[in-house]
């Protein structure tokens, strides 16, 4: 009896020592990736932040008129710092993962190369979303200013119609290219879009219908309004 | 004026440069005295009257010079070039210059119809190939054209040797605020020329003005512009000799509705803000204006009736709710916080001081230059301020009678010219 149990406890704690004599290195090579990362992306985002400033970057992204509707959507940073900060985290990742493989974990098995495979999906996506932020701020800026020099009262209805508007289109087609819940995206978007141009329809129709014609019949008469008395050239 | 014309039609494409050997294959450079270009779009309703007065001014002032007549169509569907050349057959040459297809630069019209700019560019193309000395540019569908306006129009670039002829027509006190306000000022501050905006239908320009513009307006960036302001711009830019000569009412027949008061005011402001960059050494070291010369007497007509502001002021009010955020982008600190101190409680009561407007476009050039906004949207932001400016112009000088109102534009612009040291201050700032 006493014999079977010193064996069972001296296997067990070999078997333990073992297990952690093979997962040590493992630990450490993890710890080294995690290190190395940080120290490579740090280095990346310090590099790309300079030679982007040398270049006058920020500068460029203004010109092209990049600066504005970030701002507006909340990214108050350089363009520089935005995109050097970008490149930190995706070096660091790479590093993290290849730390996580090296752990050789069942449920971690070919991590990297399932990730590497998604990459282009998250690369479009991200490109979709830029694009859409983007054109929602800028439509929506447009409306405004059409809305406010035409004097509609509600201006700001309309131009907020225009962002949400785009950016719900922009988000279901990011979450479509992320392969995620495609068809309850596509059956949420539709019943959505459906929804409002019905009920804009109904409200159009049947709501506003006398102020409708009033409105269509001084935009089609050239009725004089008082402001367009004046030639302003 | 020669006579038994013959005609030809050719179909240009907008914008293409000429080779040495287009030049002059029908008419050799330099023998013809006086070109007049007439600008058309279904025109065939009134453009006899306007053909037979040109013809007409042409026998009675210039009997002895050679003339070649121009008709720059924008693409006609009622046959209206077909009409000028029989009704100027065995009187003028006619050479027919045709839009091609699709090729206007700018849909959104400015002022005139659609296409005018290309033609406009075709007539100056044709001119830089044939080398008149004057060039007459004259518009189908002005209805009040006489004969004695060829005179008025022809005889500075004729006789005096003026460059570029900008009419003044007979108009009541309020027609043109937006020149009055802020064209005109702006481009007497920036230079030095008392130069009224021109509100087109007609125009002389020497030989040599027509084929220099031919080279420096119609490229790039520019052509999203107005094309009166590009002419404006290139000739007190450029130091050519510019003057007005005073006609008779305007009367445009005109079947289109009259164009967006936003567009009208980005397009013409924007070709002046595009100008100050393509032409910055010629304007930033002027500090005084000089007269310029006038021919013949400036005259007003009587007021038509009068003037609501009440609207004006209402898009003032709205636009200082929706758009000031985009305004904090654009004016200076300053000049926002003004503008938001303006007491808009009683719209017969509100006034828009002239320095606060002076400081107003100066910054929104700024922001132009500097690009803090996509362009078209700042120069479109401008429209709620110019409604309040244009409101408190009237109210100001609505007890007044035309002496008044033209003291109260005197003022506006001297206050431009006082003020444009900040400007250049800030242009040079912000460019180093």
């Amino acid at each position: 009896m006493s014999d079977l149990w010193r064996e069972t406890m001296v296997a067990g704690f070999r078997d333990t020592v073992m297990q952690i004599v093979l997962v040590l290195p493992r630990l450490l090579a993890l710890l080294t990736f995690l290190t190395l990362g940080l120290l490579a992306a740090w280095a990346v985002k310090v590099l790309t932040q300079r030679v982007l400033r040398t270049f006058g970057f920020d500068s460029f992204c203004d010109r092209l008129g990049i600066v504005q509707p970030l701002s507006q959507a909340g990214v108050r940073r350089p363009v520089s710092q935005v995109v050097s900060g970008a490149l930190f985290w995706i070096v660091f990742l790479l590093f993290a993962f290849m730390g996580v493989d090296a752990l050789n974990l069942q449920a971690t098995a070919n991590l990297i190369s399932q990730i590497v495979a998604f990459l282009p999906n998250v690369l479009a996506a991200s490109l979709v979303l830029l694009v859409g932020v983007l054109c929602a701020n800028f439509f929506a800026e447009a409306s405004l200013i059409a809305a406010v020099n035409a004097q509609v009262e509600e201006a700001r209805i309309v131009a907020g119609l225009v962002r949400w508007g785009l950016l719900l289109f922009t988000f279901a087609m990011v979450l479509t290219q992320l392969g995620i819940a495609k068809e309850i995206v596509i059956a949420a978007f539709s019943i959505t879009f459906g929804g409002v141009v019905l009920a804009l329809a109904l409200a159009v129709g049947l709501g506003a219908r006398h102020l409708m014609r009033e409105m269509l019949e001084r935009r089609f008469s050239h009725h004089e309004d008082k402001v367009d008395q004046l030639s302003h050239l | 004026m020669p006579q038994g014309g013959n005609s030809d039609t050719e179909v240009l494409a907008s914008g293409p440069e000429l080779g040495p050997s287009d030049a002059g294959m029908e008419w050799p450079s330099g023998t013809v005295d006086i070109m007049i270009g007439l600008l058309t779009l279904n025109n065939a309703g009134s453009i006899e009257a306007v053909l037979k007065s040109i013809l007409e001014g042409l026998r009675q002032f210039f009997p002895d010079a050679s003339a070649l007549l121009v008709n720059c169509d924008a693409g006609s569907q009622d046959d209206t070039a077909g009409l000028i050349t029989r009704l100027a057959a065995g009187i003028i040459p006619v050479r027919t210059v045709s839009n091609a297809a699709g090729s206007y630069t700018n849909l959104s019209r400015e002022a005139g119809f659609p296409g005018r700019e290309e033609t406009i560019h075709n007539f100056c193309l044709t001119a830089r190939r044939v080398r008149p000395k004057v060039c007459l540019i004259v518009e189908g569908q002005l209805r009040s054209f006489s004969p004695g306006w060829i005179d008025h129009l022809g005889k500075p670039v004729y006789e005096q040797g003026e460059d570029f002829v900008v009419p003044l027509y007979r108009r009541h006190r309020y027609e043109g605020t937006l020149a009055t306000n802020l064209l005109y000022p702006l481009t007497r501050a920036l230079y030095g020329k008392r130069l009224r905006y021109p509100s087109g239908g007609a125009y002389a320009l020497s030989g040599k003005f027509a084929e220099v513009i031919t080279r420096s307006t119609w490229s790039g960036a520019a052509t999203k512009y107005s094309v009166d302001s590009r002419l404006t711009t290139a000739a007190l830019a450029g130091g050519y000799r510019v003057c007005h000569t005073c006609l008779g009412t305007k009367d445009l027949e005109s079947k289109l509705a009259p164009a967006d008061l936003s567009v009208v005011l980005a397009q013409t402001v924007g070709g002046i803000f595009h100008s100050m960059e393509a032409y910055e050494p010629s304007w930033e070291n002027i500090t005084r204006s000089h007269e310029v010369p006038v021919y013949g007497t400036p005259e007003s007509a009587p007021d038509s009736g009068p003037l609501h502001t009440s609207r004006m002021v209402s898009g003032f009010k709205q636009g200082l709710r929706d758009l000031l955020p985009l305004w904090e982008l654009i004016l200076s600190r300053e000049t926002l916080g003004q503008i938001i101190a303006l007491d808009i409680q009683d719209p017969e009561e509100f006034r828009f001081p002239p320095l606060l407007w002076v400081q107003t476009v100066y910054d929104f050039s700024l922001a132009y230059h500097n690009q803090t906004l996509h362009r078209e949207h700042m120069l479109k932001a401008l429209t709620p301020l110019y409604l309040g400016r244009t409101a408190s112009f009237v109210l100001e000088t609505q007890h007044g009678d035309s002496a008044e109102v033209d003291r109260t534009v005197e003022h506006l612009c001297r206050e431009f010219e006082s003020s444009k040291s900040y400007l250049v201050e800030q242009w040079r700032w912000r460019d180093e």
